[in-house]
């Protein structure tokens, strides 16, 4: 026994809670006798049940709780069952070499140890460097593995009545999203606020109706190097796709049931055109009732007008929308584009054309004459 | 008015709106079973004249948002977990009797925030845990979790 485990001077004064605490705490007091045998200590904590005392450990980083472990005899597994997890070294430089075997040591040892059965909070916050030359993911997995484990294991039934999902900034592995979307029978509602990890996206379940994506610019959720991003969903009914896509291509597969549909995602184009994307993505969303357009679209139909001076309104499907939006920047080169969107579009009730500013680019402003030049003539067609 | 009993055989008198932020209680008084006074066997008096004066002052939450004192509530819960660690954990014990669920909150929040990045030296002097474990146990513990004991974030001081 060490000599500041003792300390006679901490035992409670007052004589009259002392007694009290003796007589009715749930557990078995622990005492200690001073070497001078002055007062009876109390070993304040263990009066908590390990119910409470876990409650406490949970509300502390993992860190802070395995060290724990070592206090005592009692104290040796509590922290196997904490039920947050809260591990967060963005204050550690991200080349600091022990930060990182911290973190996979942590991942290696503490992921077996735990034995709560239910994850109630869970938060990795890592900061690392690429250049380090270690691979982070197979570490990253494994507390994600955990994680929807331990949340879907123990909240089948929230899981099973779940209408509406929303992920944000998440790396989500593909065996990860297709088990996110077979344990959500019930989901009608879909929001990806950005993501990467996965190419294929597959809604199937009839009730899921709405597909709201969002792709953030910069860094994040880079599509790596192969660049293709693949939706497919029978049954929405209401689909948006915005962000941006840099040079990823978007195939949107098997819908039939639109209502809705905005496109107003932007891409850069790297390689030469390819026809069939623009022309597949129109073919996808012919049927839809209210339809939305990017820039994207006008430039790129605009850019195979002038490769091939001959297409003409050919290849590009019939659209059957009746509300057509067109968030657009006009420029004497994208009015071809625009004109040959309007002229496939004949069934139009109501039509808006917003411009869309882009730096450098001429403005809608001085090109107004010639879009009503060009709705005059797409009027009279239709008429 | 609804009468509390401490296990000292003390009485207290509480506003009805204060003591129902207890589930315990407001679920004897929505079963009849609050007419006279409620013996709580298991809260002294000292720990008991705590848990009601959170009870008095948090006896409005919602109108404290609207009047802003909110700021004015926050200052109080500082000031109220400023005791020391024997009248914390009565404290929590009460609460957690008495199912008090934002005071059972605030209370182990703030154990959390003492033990956070502390020694295991300094969290046994501060809690008065004797160490039974051999040496070698706790070698052991600390050879499976080295990460743990290492970093310069380790704060060794007892306060």
């Amino acid at each position: 026994m060490s000599k500041q485990d003792q300390s006679p001077d901490s035992c409670g004064d007052d004589e009259n809670s002392k007694s009290l605490l003796k007589q009715n705490a749930p557990q078995k007091k622990v005492k200690i006798e001073t070497e001078c045998d002055e007062i009876d200590c109390i070993d304040w904590i263990s009066q908590l049940p390990d119910e409470l005392v876990i409650k406490i450990l949970s509300l502390l980083s993992v860190t802070d709780a395995f060290r724990t472990c070592s206090l005592s005899k009692r104290w040796q597994y509590l922290c196997n069952f904490i039920d947050n997890f809260i591990y967060d070294n963005e204050e550690c430089s991200c080349s600091d070499s022990t930060t990182v075997h911290k973190f996979i040591s942590l991942t290696d040892n503490v992921l077996p140890r735990l034995s709560c059965s239910s994850v109630k909070k869970f938060r990795l916050k890592f900061a690392f460097d690429h250049d380090d030359g270690v691979s982070y993911n197979p570490k990253i997995d494994k507390w994600l593995e955990f994680a929807v484990h331990k949340i879907s294991e123990d909240c089948v039934l929230n899981w099973i009545s779940l209408k509406s999902l929303t992920l944000g900034y998440l790396f989500i592995r593909e065996e990860h999203i297709e088990q996110i979307m077979s344990n959500c029978p019930q989901l009608e509602s879909l929001k990806l606020n950005g993501f990467y990890g996965f190419k294929r996206l597959h809604m199937t379940s009839p009730k899921c109706m709405r597909l709201d994506h969002y792709h953030p610019d910069g860094h994040w959720g880079s599509f790596e190097y192969d660049c293709s991003f693949e939706i497919i969903a029978p049954y929405v009914q209401h689909l948006r796709v915005s962000g941006n896509f840099e040079d990823a291509k978007i195939r949107l597969g098997n819908f039939s049931t639109f209502v809705h549909a905005s496109l107003t995602f932007s891409r850069y184009e790297y390689d030469a055109i390819d026809e069939n994307i623009v022309k597949d993505l129109l073919v996808t969303v012919r049927c839809a009732n209210e339809l939305m357009l990017s820039s994207w679209f006008i430039k790129e139909i605009s850019d195979l007008m002038f490769e091939e001076e001959d297409v003409f309104f050919e290849f590009l499907p019939l659209l059957e929308c009746r509300r057509l939006t067109i968030s657009s920047y006009i420029t004497q080169y994208s009015l071809s584009g625009l004109d040959n969107l309007l002229r496939s579009t004949p069934y139009p009730e109501n039509l808006m054309i917003f411009p869309d500013y882009v730096p450098g680019r001429i403005w809608l402003l001085g090109m107004w004459d010639k879009v009503v030049a060009a709705l005059e003539i797409w009027l009279e067609r239709s008429i | 008015m609804v009468k509390l009993k401490s296990n000292d055989d003390k009485e207290f008198e509480v506003e009805e709106a204060a003591v129902i932020q207890s589930e315990m209680i407001k679920n004897m008084i929505e079963d009849g079973c609050a007419t006279s006074v409620i013996p709580l066997p298991n809260i002294d008096s000292k720990t008991l004249i705590k848990v009601i004066e959170y009870l008095n002052k948090h006896i409005n939450m919602g109108k404290a948002a609207e009047t802003g004192e909110e700021d004015d509530l926050k200052e109080f819960d500082e000031q109220f977990v400023n005791m020391g660690w024997e009248e914390l954990f009565d404290v929590i014990m009460a609460a957690n009797y008495l199912n008090i669920h934002e005071l059972m909150e605030l209370c182990c929040q703030s154990a959390a925030d003492r033990l956070k990045n502390k020694s295991v030296r300094a969290v046994r002097e501060m809690l008065k845990i004797t160490n039974d474990l051999t040496e070698e146990e706790e070698q052991e513990i600390i050879n499976d979790a080295p990460w743990a004991f290492e970093g310069p974030e380790i704060d060794d001081t007892v306060n």
